[in-house]
């Protein structure tokens, strides 16, 4: 068990790349994926006895007291970069998403005939940088996991895409090279700043002590308050455009619109959760202070994200442009409930982000279905489809369900959670109310976000109506009900959304609580 | 200076030089043959001879000992040794060339330009 | 747990697990297997109701009728507060809350429920989507089951949105019909509207108290509070609450009723709603789900401010009469019953807005058992008429199905409130603490447009005992106006059968001694008061003082009263109440009987005396206006539905030429400044090393022309140098001498 706890994280962020290099080596379509497919199934695994390793009786902690099986191992000592990995309430649900939505990709992914291997050993290769994203604690690996997922993402797209691929991967990559500027920055400037505080010479990149407050006190001293404004905002930038939210999502429909299916799984299950997590991880704890100050910027950001997103979901004619905007929706409930700083938004904006993993992988997925049979992905031309494949559309209905919000599902809690947390920011002694913020503003977001969930329940309605009811049409009659393989990915994904939806404390909260909890003594 | 009877003086011998330098010079500029130029230089190192010799005879005459001063006609000799050595390996650059060019027409000699 | 609850409980769950069974394996069960499975489940529970009903009454005594309401929270997520999570307070709860009320309502949704069920396995015998139809009816019980027996607000709000999932489900049933679909559509997203006020409210209501367990929430925002203090009131350690955000909170909660109950102005959605099968519209659109708006404000009734109350009711006046008025014109059978329904639904929650929470509550009940009746009689009509719902295609057929007509006929008297059937003690409750509402206004000298809240129900009531008997008359009686539907038509036993049994319950179900139904509202207002009062004895607990008694004054049963006899000096409220009974029987007495007799009249023959009054112009434009409804679909898809698309339309443009414009705009910008560098590099940078090359190339090419390689040339070079420099010598020297 020792050991375990020691090395269970690295293993784990390096299986998949393992697995890569065996990839390479392996010959022929089938082995390849057969590697592939058992690689990503191993490190599910894994990732499953963290749950064994997991301490969740931990309670009242301070922030970083709440992390567990942390290795540290110097890396680049001039620098004092460490390679440290640590996994805590915040990230253990993601890490889980994560292996788990790898592993129903990997399933989606058969039927890539184009150049197998060398999309099998890029996924993995993607996965090794998701994983080490979620589970670096130096702010240095973190911003090398965040750029290493990035590039076997672009070829990704940009080689197994549809037929605008190449503009599609490149507004990807230099969009989210835009924000890792910014966080660049954010990270050298804290490293630079933290020589000055008594005990850390030489500077350090290690979040948990550029997150504890006696730190920042002392930083903030030598930083000044324009300084830290402008790296939080940085720092901010670079993950609302991972999220992302209005005005920066653009990139998130043309990626998704040309990436092929299981890309789109990940990228929305797990890649716009970097950005969340990063708030959380990274843009909170270390600028604790100007998160209260600027809470209106990103309650507005994240307001205008739900009902924005809603309404241009409303409008799209191509079934995976309109997920892709529901994404946009959805994600504004995370940067809103970040916002809010109250521990029911902040639990449901993470709750929102695991929710989110499922239903997008899980519509992405049945967009691809469809798209496989019918070659095409306008809505208007569809209709029937409940006719044609019923159990198709009995999946189809719960996950647009889900997303849509509907109580028993993961969608509601994330949603309802976030609402009424920011309805609760208005109470009296809530961090905002403390901090001095106009209660009727409070309010007025919240009403203004509760709105959203009228749009959804259109858009996703509308949908539902245009691509499976209505008579039955004769150039889709002959569409074969949904195969083996897809169900093996389907069923996984509506038991996730059933089961988040109906025991959201045994299946997340439990993890979360007290890390939310040592979260908001940082905010005070 | 009587005019009837002539002596032959340094002067001559100079005036005899020069004219020899200067036909040697002439037929250098003038001359296409290699063999030719050749000639002219023999004569405008003979023309040097000349004035080595001559120089030699009317500046010092005839030593103070009762010795004879033969400076110039050393170096005359020196000269000629040199001018042979000098044709000798003249002629076989020249052959040399003959052998490449079939021709001893400096003007085709122009590998060197710049 | 103790029994009653834990019964309910199962019985809630039993229905769940049918839908769980049929989903996996209706179709391989089929037709009826896959009927007879999800009845009975719901048969199940039933019983169980049964069973938990007696287990109830068989409580303490001093708990009045029933016994002391049972309150199982169940933490569901954590919602923080700063409290972790060994400590229970920082949960938003789910749970469950029995009391009597709950006893009633379990019970008749489970009876109503059964009686669809057995009826629907004739109705959709024929139908191919048979083992569906009966799945989404097992997820329908199970919602509306656990909606009753809900706790606390979280979980009738979720409860709140799974019924209307089934809603959505079943009115959509049909799903190739694409005006089905659009009904179910607009169910779901109008009931959506009103669910963002109920999740306002519940917002509001959250960020004060953290807690939304019914008890609590009674204890703490209590309304009676605010007769002492008029401002707002002050929850200890949490604060003040504003009257105002109370209001808001009230009316918000009561928004979710607006839209469940389909009250104006969200009523759009229930007339189309007619697009499902016909047992769907009797038990989700007629007798429990619609109803479950009137249940949640029965269930919120304690923390109403008067405000909040006046809106409820201005809502449920409007609505019963626009509703009574449009189900004048209607020749669609199901929609009369629709815009009934309406109309009933506005007098119950009209009942809540006055203060009259028993008589709201009983009026369900009744409403409940009659107008399933009348949709189950409009089933079997419409089934046997070969799904032809057009009146004017009907006629006479009495002679042909006479169980239905007779079962028709009796739900009509119910509805109208003819004497001893059991809509007359429901409504008339209603109506008389209407008066007494209007009578206690005119005491305080109050505006006299609260009279109105009275007025309009009556005269609605005169309205309504007209417009079901032409539903009855143009149905059943006359001669056949489509031969070929009167031929076909028969009975079938499977389907008369639930009608018997709801014809007996719609005679019997007003009656005090027999159900007591209205006893059972009695005891659960006691118990909660009581309750409270135990929970929480800090403070006076008087959430339902502002509900009327709900018995007629003078007709008590208690002797002390008659000690006081004549001397009794009566307070002011009671003396309203006194007038208020008063006034209603004076005006709603005649209504059935000149109802119906004018009914009778105008229909005796058809659509002939109707014909003769269309001819007159103005008849002709009410008709028209009311016939499309008073033109609130037309209003709202153009206004409310064009602006939320063309916002839509708006948004994605903005998003595809305005945001991706900058974008690209942006990428373009530093492709041009890329372009402007690479010109910059070719010819400045670049240029400059070329340039010293070539400068270095042209001074080489300079130098190299003197070398010719000439031998000749050389020495003429040299010796022109030679002489030159002679010259020079020479004129310097001649210069130096001169």
């Amino acid at each position: 068990m020792g050991f375990l706890n020691h090395w269970l994280l690295t293993i784990l962020i390096f299986l998949p790349t393992s697995g890569a290099v065996l990839v390479v080596a392996a010959q022929g379509r089938a082995a390849v994926r057969w590697t592939a497919l058992v690689t990503t199934l191993v490190t599910f695994l894994a990732s499953l006895l963290l749950l064994v390793g997991f301490d969740w009786n931990q309670g009242g902690g301070a922030y970083g007291s709440t992390m567990q099986m942390m290795t540290s191992v110097p890396w680049i000592p001039a620098f004092h970069i460490n390679y440290q990995v640590g996994v805590d309430g915040l990230s253990l649900p993601l890490v889980l998403l994560s292996t788990f939505i790898c592993l129903l990709a990997c399933i989606a992914s058969w039927n890539i005939e184009k150049m197998t291997k060398g999309y099998m050993a890029l996924f993995l290769f993607l996965e090794t940088g998701i994983l080490g994203v979620f589970l670096s604690l130096d702010f240095f690996l973190f911003y090398v996991f965040f750029e290493l997922s990035l590039l076997p993402m672009y070829f990704l797209i940009g080689i197994w895409g549809g037929p605008r691929k190449e503009y599609a991967a490149i507004k990807f990559f230099l969009y989210t090279l835009v924000g890792s500027i910014g966080l660049l920055i954010v990270l050298i400037g804290m490293f630079l700043f933290s020589r000055n505080v008594p005990g850390l010479e030489g500077g350090t990149f290690d979040l948990l002590k550029l997150s504890d407050p006696a730190v920042q006190k002392a930083m903030g001293g030598v930083m000044g308050s324009g300084v830290i404004k402008t790296f939080f905002l940085l720092a901010m930038l670079g993950f609302l455009i991972k999220v992302p939210a209005v005005p920066f999502h653009t990139w998130l429909p043309d990626a998704h619109v040309e990436a092929p299916t299981p890309i789109s799984m990940i990228l929305a299950a797990i890649l716009l959760k970097m950005g969340g997590y990063g708030i959380f991880r990274i843009a909170y704890p270390l600028f604790p202070g100007m998160a209260k100050e600027l809470w209106w910027l990103f309650a507005t950001i994240g307001v205008v994200s739900i009902i924005y997103g809603a309404l241009c979901a409303m409008a799209q004619t191509d079934f995976k442009r309109l997920v892709a905007y529901s994404s946009v929706s959805h994600m504004g409930f995370v940067v809103l409930g970040a916002a809010m700083m109250t521990e029911a938004a902040v639990n449901g904006a993470l709750f929102m982000m695991v929710a989110h993993g499922v239903t997008s992988a899980a519509l992405f997925f049945i967009v691809g279905v469809v798209y496989e049979r019918a070659h095409h992905r306008e809505i208007g031309r569809f209709g029937g489809l409940a006719t044609t494949m019923p159990v198709y559309t009995g999946y189809s209905t719960v996950m647009f369900f889900a997303n849509l919000g509907l109580p028993g599902l993961c969608g509601f809690i994330g949603e309802v959670m976030v609402l009424l947390g920011s309805f609760a920011a208005a109470r009296n002694g809530s961090i905002l109310m403390n901090y001095g913020v106009g209660r009727g503003l409070v309010i007025g977001f919240a009403v203004v976000a509760c709105f959203g969930v009228i749009l959804t329940a259109g858009y996703m309605l509308w949908t539902m109506q245009r691509v499976f009811l209505g008579p039955e049409k004769s150039e889709y009659k002959d569409f074969p009900e949904v195969d083996a393989r897809e169900q093996t990915v389907l069923i996984p994904l509506v038991a996730m959304a059933v089961l988040l939806g109906v025991l959201p404390y045994g299946m997340f909260f439990v993890f979360t609580n007290t890390t939310v909890a040592g979260l908001f003594k940082l905010f005070g | 200076m009587v005019m009837g009877v002539m002596e032959i003086g340094l002067a001559h011998y100079l005036v005899l030089g020069a004219v020899l330098l200067v036909c040697g010079l002439v037929t250098i500029l003038t001359k296409r043959n290699a063999i030719g130029i050749l000639i002219g230089v023999e004569l405008v190192l003979n023309a040097a001879n000349i004035n080595l010799v001559a120089f030699n005879r009317y500046s010092h005459g005839v030593s103070e000992g009762g010795g004879v001063a033969l400076a110039g006609q050393v170096f005359a000799i020196f000269v000629i040794v040199l001018a042979a050595a000098e044709a000798a390996v003249a002629l076989s650059i020249f052959l040399n060339f003959y052998n490449n060019f079939t021709s001893v027409d400096v003007e085709k000699a122009k590998e060197l330009r710049g | 747990m103790p029994t009653p609850a834990l019964l309910l409980l199962i019985a809630t769950l039993v229905p769940l697990v049918s839908f769980v069974v049929l989903v996996l394996l209706g179709k391989r069960m089929g037709n009826p297997l896959a009927g007879w499975v999800a009845t009975g489940a719901i048969g199940t529970s039933f019983a169980l109701s049964i069973l938990a009903a007696i287990s109830w009454l068989g409580g303490s005594p001093e708990w009045g009728c029933g016994n002391m309401p049972i309150n199982v929270p169940i933490p569901w997520v954590p919602t923080g507060w700063g409290i972790g999570p060994q400590t229970k307070t920082g949960y938003l709860d789910l749970g469950l809350y029995v009391d009597s009320l709950t006893i009633v309502m379990f019970s008749m949704v489970c009876l109503v429920s059964l009686l669809v069920h057995v009826f629907s396995i004739g109705y959709m015998g024929e139908d191919k989507g048979y083992p569906r139809f009966f799945t989404y009816l097992s997820l329908f019980c199970f919602s509306m089951l656990g909606l009753v027996v809900g706790g606390t607000l979280m979980q009738l709000f979720v409860f709140w949105e799974l019924v209307g999932l089934c809603s959505y489900l079943l009115i959509g049933f049909w799903h190739e019909k694409k005006s089905a679909s659009n009904a179910a559509i607009k169910a779901f997203v109008v009931n959506r509207i009103g669910d963002v006020g109920f999740l306002i409210g519940l917002g509001v209501l959250f960020y004060h108290l953290g807690n939304v367990t019914l008890p609590e929430v009674w204890a703490a925002l209590d309304s009676s509070k605010l007769i002492g203090s008029p401002e707002g009131i002050r929850v200890a350690g949490i604060g003040m609450f504003s009257v105002r955000a109370l209001t808001v909170m009230g009316v918000g909660l009561f928004c979710g009723a607006i839209g469940k109950s389909a009250q104006f102005p969200l009523h759009v959605w229930l007339p189309d709603a007619m697009e499902g099968p016909t047992p769907v519209s009797a038990l989700i659109h007629a007798a429990t789900m619609v109803a479950a708006g009137v249940y949640l404000v029965a269930r919120i009734f304690p923390i109403l401010t008067d405000g909040a109350k006046l809106v409820v009711a201005i809502i449920g006046v409007t609505t019963l009469t626009m509703a009574a008025l449009i189900a004048l014109v209607q020749s669609d059978l199901k929609k009369v019953l629709a815009y009934s329904t309406l109309s009933q639904l506005g007098y119950m929650i009209l009942a809540m807005g006055i203060g009259s929470w028993v008589g709201g509550m009983f009026h369900l009940i009744t409403h409940a058992f009659f107008k399933a009746l009348l949709f189950l009689g409009s089933g079997a009509v419409i089934y046997a008429a070969h799904h032809e719902q057009d009146m004017k295609e009907y006629g006479g057929l009495w002679r042909k199905m006479p169980i239905t007509a007779i079962a028709f006929g009796i739900a009509v008297l119910a509805i109208t409130g003819t004497p001893y059937f059991s809509g007359y003690f429901s409504k008339d409750l209603i109506m008389a603490h209407a008066g007494a509402f209007g009578a206690l206004a005119s005491e305080e000298g109050r505006s006299g447009w609260y009279w109105l809240l009275f007025v309009l129900p009556v005269v609605i009531a005169y309205v309504t005992a007209f417009y079901m008997t032409r539903c009855w008359m143009l149905t059943f009686w006359g001669k056949p106006r489509n031969e070929h539907v009167f031929e076909h038509a028969h009975e079938r036993g499977i389907m008369w059968a639930p009608l018997a049994v709801l014809a007996v319950l719609s005679v019997v179900g007003g009656y005090d001694g027999l159900l007591n139904v209205k006893g059972f509202l009695n005891a659960a207002v006691t118990e909660n008061t009581k309750y409270v009062q135990m929970v929480h004895p800090e403070g006076k607990f008087g959430g339902y003082e502002s509900a009327w008694p709900s018995d007629e004054p003078g007709l008590s049963r208690s002797g002390e009263d008659e000690d006081h006899g004549a001397t009794e000096v009566l307070t002011a409220s009671q003396a309203a109440h006194k007038q208020g009974w008063h006034v209603m029987h004076q005006s709603v007495r005649w209504a059935p009987l000149v109802g119906i007799g004018m009914g009778i009249l105008m229909y005796m023959r058809g659509y002939a005396v109707a014909n003769v009054l269309m001819k007159a112009a103005p008849v002709r434009w009410v008709h028209t206006w009311l016939y499309r409804r008073m033109y609130f679909d037309e209003l709202y898809m153009g206004v409310f539905v064009a602006i939320t698309v063309g916002l839509a339309r708006l948004g994605a443009a903005f998003d595809q030429y305005v945001i991706d414009g900058l974008v690209n705009l942006a990428g373009y910008a530093v492709r041009q400044l890329s372009s402007l560098a690479g010109l910059c590099d070719r010819y400045v940078v670049d240029g400059g090393v070329n340039g010293v090359g070539a400068a270095t190339q042209g001074l080489g090419a300079l130098v190299r022309m003197p070398q010719t390689g000439r031998i000749r040339l050389y020495v003429t070079v040299v010796l022109g140098i030679v002489a030159i420099g002679i010259a020079a010598v020479v004129v310097v020297v001649v210069a130096t001498v001169m």
